[in-house]
């Protein structure tokens, strides 16, 4: 009983020990308003501006033509504050005929609250084709003409398909390799929305 | 370099290697201690890994059965997210402790084994699929693409702790059962998390703390009351 004791207090100094420390941590790392960090050569702010395809980095900018001749840019998103799913495929893809009724569902359901980009893999695809994908499944968003493969290389969207769920920040805060089941990808979309 | 961020972001391959790996280094532990019970252990051990593994693949089967009615193929190429993961470690525990129903000396064996299978585990895993952590002007610090921005190499922190830790455990000559290897497993571990949830880049608290703080904190507390072994934690 003596030695259950000993190991709550020590586990109830550890919670509060650790606690100062976040808060020290979290002070030290404030953002100020311009963006910069309370102290000078804080390299928090640089951190907030790098651009990479991974999980808690800035999502790539990129600027593609849509299938509607329209030109979109991901900064856009970004300056309206709206979380950006960007979602890598071709129309020669198996799996993202099977994602691709998702992808309808799911943007008429949260297409006030979160914008996304369906780019399509053009250099090894074709635009014939990925209009009549685009009629099959009835896509309503941004269907994106990644003719050059600049953008699948600055993503890593070696295998398809590919989806990143970008939060209003910005933020890259999941990586889905693959098709999602419904449930799943709704969730997905529902953190990007609220994070 | 695309193909190694493309595994870094989907690192399915390497964590199916290391699991094998951990089982195979855990089994050849256990047998150079004579460990009596080392088959069924091991067994149990791998099923309630199975167990996991079905949750993770078929478990959205449970919640999108019409999507995989339509469309069967969908069970190839789909998987589930962390939510099916828990169920299938919920089910493990049942199935774990269902096995070792009739003694308590069984969960100090399980411990002890997955003390070690688990260090041989973040080991290779954590060599193998590099994290950024925050920045550092350290020169070990890890720099991404043409960056010069310089990050704390988080994985490789923990890969040095299981290092040392495997090494550790590989001189150690208690037997399995005693509570011995857990018991530090549990303190090194929960140590390491706590140390290592500093150098995160982005955290999300809950009343203060990460839920890793939170793991931590609960693994060191158990690492404390185990410590002295199993006829103390009787």
């Amino acid at each position: 009983m003596k030695k259950f004791g000993t190991v709550i207090i020590s586990m109830v100094v550890l919670f509060f020990l650790t606690q100062t420390i976040n808060q020290q941590i979290k002070d030290n790392n404030l953002p100020t308003e311009t963006g910069n960090s309370t102290k000078s050569g804080n390299p928090a702010a640089k951190e907030e501006k790098q651009e990479l395809p991974r999980i808690g980095f800035l999502a790539p900018s990129f600027e593609l033509k849509g299938l509607d001749g329209k030109s979109y840019r991901l900064s856009d998103q970004q300056k309206a504050s709206k979380p950006v799913l960007v979602n890598f495929w071709a129309s020669w893809c198996e799996p993202c005929h099977l994602e691709a009724p998702m992808l309808t569902d799911l943007y008429a359901k949260y297409k006030d609250k979160a914008e996304f980009y369906a780019v399509n893999l053009t250099k090894s695809d074709s635009v014939d084709l990925a209009y009549e994908f685009v009629d099959q499944y009835k896509f309503e968003f941004p269907v994106l003409l990644d003719e050059s493969a600049s953008v699948k290389k600055k993503y890593y969207a070696y295998s398809i398909p590919t989806t990143y769920f970008i939060n209003k920040d910005g933020v890259i805060i999941d990586v889905a390799i693959g098709v999602l089941p419904p449930d799943v990808f709704e969730d997905k979309i529902l953190r990007m929305i609220n994070e | 370099m695309g193909f190694i961020n493309n595994l870094i972001n989907n690192p399915r391959f390497i964590l199916v290697a290391a699991l094998f790996i951990s089982v195979l280094l855990m089994n050849h532990k256990a047998k150079t201690l004579n460990y009596q019970n080392r088959e069924r252990m091991v067994s149990v051990i791998m099923n309630a890994g199975l167990f996991v593994l079905l949750f993770w693949k078929f478990g959205p089967l449970l919640t999108n059965l019409s999507w995989y009615l339509e469309s069967p193929a969908s069970l190839l190429w789909s998987s589930g997210s962390l939510k099916h993961v828990s169920m299938g470690i919920v089910a493990a525990v049942i199935y774990i402790v269902y096995s070792n129903r009739k003694s308590l000396v069984a969960y100090f064996e399980m411990g002890d084994l997955l003390a070690i299978g688990v260090s041989v585990f973040t080991f290779f895993y954590y060599l193998l699929v590099p994290q950024p952590g925050r920045i550092t002007t350290m020169p070990w610090g890890m720099t991404l693409e043409e960056s010069q921005i310089m990050y704390h190499p988080l994985h490789w922190y923990y890969a040095i702790i299981a290092f040392l830790f495997l090494i550790f455990l590989y001189r150690a000559k208690n037997i399995i059962g005693s509570g011995y290897y857990v018991s530090r497993f549990c303190l090194v571990g929960g140590g390491a998390i706590l140390l290592m949830s500093f150098f995160e880049r982005t955290t999300n608290f809950y009343a203060g703390l990460a839920t890793s703080q939170y793991i931590s904190i609960l693994l060191i507390g158990c690492g404390m009351y185990v410590y002295d072994g199993i006829a103390k934690a009787k």
